[in-house]
């Protein structure tokens, strides 16, 4: 797994909502297990596209559901 | 660059003449045939921080750009405003409301968060302003929190920037149990109660710059009436998902230091090219964000309801 880009998702999603558990799983459900509503996700992907340059259409943005699922979303979409 | 016909140029004499107070560099582009392509204007330069491209209100703002930003040369995007043209009293009335805001004393930015009274517009309100606090003054003036009559009012305080969530339609914005451009008109008209401009106004929402059954939208109205130096509306529908990612972007870049409204949506834009090409700059390109002391002493005695 990208060490970086996991790095720089748990840091973005403790700025969003700084009331998250000391340990962010990468497997841990982004609605069911941290408590995500759809702003903070749209949130997170904002900071995504602005650091990576990468577009996330919104019909993608279910399978943003754990920190391990976005990391590998963004990674196949960076270029080598 | 302000791009203009030749019978215009004397009503934005006062605009010039700030600029130039403020040391930015203006190349003054005559053009009394068909507004020019913006994208070939930019393309044998890398030096341009905005463009002014003013027109026939006979154009409507989706037609006469693609878009708030435009490459240059060295792939940069540089901020393209567009001002329609409708009469010599508004060109002038717009001038003199640009430059009063260039002079102003630049003192203390500060932010109004508007938005209508609805939970999902109310959370992103929350949320730009979680993310501005720590950097500038903001003012929530939310629906929930002022009526329509203080908001208008309010906004006349001589801040530098205001920034609307929520609905909005080509007359105005939805919340506020509607706002129109004639709202501020009526307002603003008596010497007594008469505002002080916006450096900018931000309608994060759809279609405040659409021509679709109006003679002009509302962002273009507001800047022609001195209500604002500069306004940012859609010309179309838009996605809750788009205006969140702008949003953020915004207020990231004001986090960041943006100076003025060119500078602002050149840094805030989102990746997402529908998001950045749903919206346009009017007015001002260069109008700075940052207000006076004295506007923001009049902006935090505004009384909210708790």
């Amino acid at each position: 797994m990208n060490e970086s880009l996991l790095t720089f998702l748990r840091g973005e999603l403790r700025a969003i909502k700084p009331a998250l558990p000391e340990v962010l799983p990468a497997d841990a459900h982004y609605r069911i297990e941290l408590d995500l509503d759809s702003l903070d996700l749209v949130e997170l992907v904002a900071r995504i596209e602005q650091r990576y340059g990468v577009f996330v259409p919104d019909a993608d943005l279910p399978q943003f559901s754990s920190l391990e699922a976005t990391v590998r979303y963004i990674s196949a979409r960076l270029p080598a | 660059m302000f791009v203009l016909p030749a019978d215009a140029l004397p009503d934005f004499g006062e605009l010039l003449a700030a600029w130039r107070e403020r040391g930015i560099h203006v190349t003054t582009l005559i053009n009394d045939g068909a507004l020019p392509d913006v994208k070939a204007l930019l393309a044998d330069t890398d030096t341009t921080d905005a463009v002014l491209l003013a027109g026939s209100a006979r154009r409507a703002p989706a037609t006469v750009v693609g878009g708030p930003l435009v490459a240059d040369r060295s792939g940069r995007r540089v901020p393209v405003a567009w001002l329609p043209l409708t009469c010599r009293e508004n060109n002038r009335r717009f001038a003199a409301t640009a430059a009063r805001v260039q002079r102003r004393v630049r003192e203390q930015p500060a932010v109004a968060v508007l938005g209508q009274w609805q939970p999902r517009y109310l959370r992103v309100a929350d949320r730009i302003e979680a993310l501005l606090a720590p950097y500038l003054h903001t003012l929530r003036w939310t629906g929930d929190v002022l009526g329509r009559d203080d908001t208008v009012r309010s906004l006349g305080s001589g801040l530098g920037l205001a920034m609307y969530v929520g609905h909005g339609r080509p007359v105005g914005w939805v919340g506020y149990h509607g706002v129109r451009a004639h709202h501020f008109e009526t307002a603003w008209a008596e010497p007594a109660t008469r505002g002080e401009p916006l450096g900018a106004m931000l309608s994060l929402c759809c279609r405040t710059a659409s021509r679709r059954r109006v003679g002009l939208s509302y962002a273009e109205a507001l800047p022609l009436l001195g209500v604002a130096a500069a306004s940012f509306g859609a010309v179309g529908d838009t996605l809750h998902t788009d205006n969140t990612r702008w949003a953020i972007g915004l207020c990231d870049a004001l986090a960041g230091g943006a100076q003025t409204v060119g500078e602002l949506i050149a840094r805030g834009a989102p990746a997402s090219p529908t998001a950045s090409s749903s919206y346009r700059l009017i007015g001002d390109p260069m109008a700075p964000l940052c207000g006076t002391l004295r506007g923001l002493a009049r902006a935090a005695r505004v009384t909210t309801y708790p």
